[in-house]
C-alpha cells in the first residue's frame, strides 16, 4: 500500500469523490471533473489517471462496463461500488484532519 | 479483480489490450474536440491533447501489470510458440509423441508386472511356505520347466496328500474357466464368470478367512456329492450383489446347475493366478486332475 498521504492517495480520494457526487463517468468525463472542481489548480497528467482507475478496479472500490456514450461512441464507465463508498468516507475523514494539520502548521509555524 | 478475471485476461491478452487502446483512443479524441470547440486547429488540438495526457505506451505498461499476471502470461506465450513449432513440423512432433508415449507405456506396464508379481505378496496367510507342485513331462525325460506338468488325477493328489500327512497339507485347484450363471428365477439374465474348483482344504491351508457365511471345509469332498456349493470371490461378491450378506444360503445356477452359495472369501483374496476377480469357486467335483 503506497503512502497514505501520498500524491497517488489524492488522487484515489479525487477519483471516488467525483464518482460519488456524479455518478458513472469516463475516464475522460472524470480528468475534467476534476479539473474543473479544483479550478485548474489540480491538473494531473491525464495519463496517469487510468493506472489509477484500473488500480482501484482491481481493488474492489470501483467496477467498469463499456456503454455507448452520448456521442454514441463506445467508452469506459466507471462506477463506485460499495466498497468504494466505505474507503471514500475513510479517507476523506482521515485526509481531511491530514490537511487541516499541514494548514495550521504552514499559518502558525 | 480476482485471480480468475485475471487468468481471462492472460488468456484473452489481446482484447485486453483493444480495451486499453480503445480508452486512450476515446480520452484523446473527447480532448481534441474539446480543444478543437476552443478554437485550435485539428492538428494543433491533437499534438495538444497527447502532450496532456502523457505517455501512453508507458500507462499501457503498468495498466497490463494490474490487469494480469505477466508470468502467466509468459508462460502461455512459451506453450502458444512451442505448439505453433510443433505444427510447423507435425511429423517430427508426432514421432517425438509417440516415442515417448511408447517409453512411458513400456516403463509402465512392466512395473506393474514387476509389482504384482514380485512386489506384492501372495494374498494368502504364509506366501514363504507355500509350494507349487510339478513333475517332468514323462515322455520327455530329463528336460527342463518348460515341459513340467502340473496336472494330478484326484486319486495322486488323495494319496500325495497321505504321503505328505503330518508335514504338509496338499490341496488341489483347478485352472479358472469360464462359466455361465443366472438367478434361479424364470428368464433371470445371463451372466458370464470365471470360476474354478479347488479341494475342499484348500481355503483352509492358504489361511483365508471368510468375508461372510463359511468356506468349503474337507467335508465338502465327500463323494458322491450330494448338492454343489460354491464360494464367491469378494468382489463378485461387492460387484453383483451390493455385499448382501443374506445370498448365503441362496442357490444360484451356473451352467444351469443348481449351487448353493455358502460363503464369500475374504477382500483381497481371488486365486493364487491372475486369473479374472470375478472367480467364483466351486467345489472339487471330478475324480480327474
Amino acid at each position: 500500500m503506497a503512502n497514505p498521504n501520498s500524491a497517488q492517495t489524492a488522487l484515489d480520494l479525487l477519483v471516488l469523490t467525483v464518482l460519488d457526487r456524479r455518478g458513472p463517468l469516463h475516464g475522460y468525463g472524470i480528468a475534467t471533473a476534476i479539473e474543473d472542481l479544483s479550478q485548474e489548480a489540480l491538473r494531473v497528467e491525464e495519463g496517469s489517471l487510468y493506472p489509477a482507475l484500473h488500480r482501484m478496479e482491481e481493488l474492489g472500490w470501483i467496477s467498469a462496463e463499456w456503454k455507448a456514450s452520448e456521442t454514441k461512441r463506445r467508452a469506459r464507465f466507471y462506477r463506485l461500488t460499495k466498497a468504494g463508498k466505505k474507503q471514500l468516507a475513510n479517507e476523506s475523514d482521515r485526509w481531511s484532519s491530514f490537511a487541516a494539520g499541514v494548514a495550521r502548521v504552514l499559518r502558525h509555524a | 479483480m480476482s485471480w480468475l478475471s485475471r487468468l481471462k485476461n492472460a488468456l484473452n491478452s489481446r482484447r485486453l489490450d483493444d480495451d486499453l487502446s480503445d480508452e486512450i483512443r476515446d480520452h484523446l479524441e473527447r480532448r481534441t474536440d474539446a480543444l478543437r470547440k476552443q478554437g485550435l486547429d485539428p492538428d494543433e488540438a491533437r499534438h495538444k491533447a497527447q502532450a496532456r495526457f502523457g505517455n501512453a505506451t508507458l500507462l499501457r505498461e503498468q495498466s497490463r501489470g494490474l490487469r494480469l499476471w505477466t508470468g502467466l502470461e509468459g508462460t502461455l506465450q512459451d506453450i502458444r510458440y512451442s505448439w505453433r513449432g510443433m505444427c510447423k513440423a507435425p511429423g517430427f512432433a508426432l514421432t517425438v509423441v509417440l516415442s515417448l508415449a511408447l517409453a512411458i507405456g513400456a516403463n509402465t506396464a512392466i512395473y506393474s508386472i514387476v509389482d504384482a508379481a514380485i512386489l506384492r505378496p501372495l494374498p494368502v496367510g504364509d506366501p514363504g511356505r507355500l509350494f507349487r507342485l510339478s513333475f517332468p513331462s514323462v515322455s520327455d525325460p530329463g528336460s527342463l520347466a518348460e515341459s513340467e506338468s502340473d496336472w494330478f488325477s484326484y486319486p495322486e493328489y488323495l494319496q500325495f496328500t497321505a504321503a505328505a500327512a503330518p508335514v504338509a497339507r496338499l490341496a488341489l485347484f483347478s485352472s479358472p474357466g469360464r462359466a455361465e450363471t443366472h438367478e434361479l428365477t424364470a428368464r433371470a439374465p445371463i451372466e458370464k464368470i470365471n470360476r474354478a474348483y479347488v479341494s475342499g482344504g484348500a481355503f483352509e491351508m492358504l489361511g483365508i478367512q471368510p468375508a461372510a457365511g463359511r468356506l468349503f471345509s474337507t467335508t465338502e469332498d465327500r463323494i458322491p456329492q450330494d448338492r454343489a456349493v460354491a464360494v464367491l470371490s469378494y468382489d463378485y461378491w461387492r460387484r453383483r450383489f451390493g455385499q448382501d450378506p443374506a445370498v448365503v444360503g441362496r442357490s444360484i445356477a451356473i451352467n444351469e446347475k443348481a449351487v448353493e452359495i455358502i460363503g464369500v472369501a475374504r477382500e483381497g483374496f481371488w486365486s493364487l493366478e491372475n486369473w479374472s476377480t470375478s472367480g467364483c469357486p466351486e467345489r472339487c467335483t471330478t475324480h480327474e486332475r
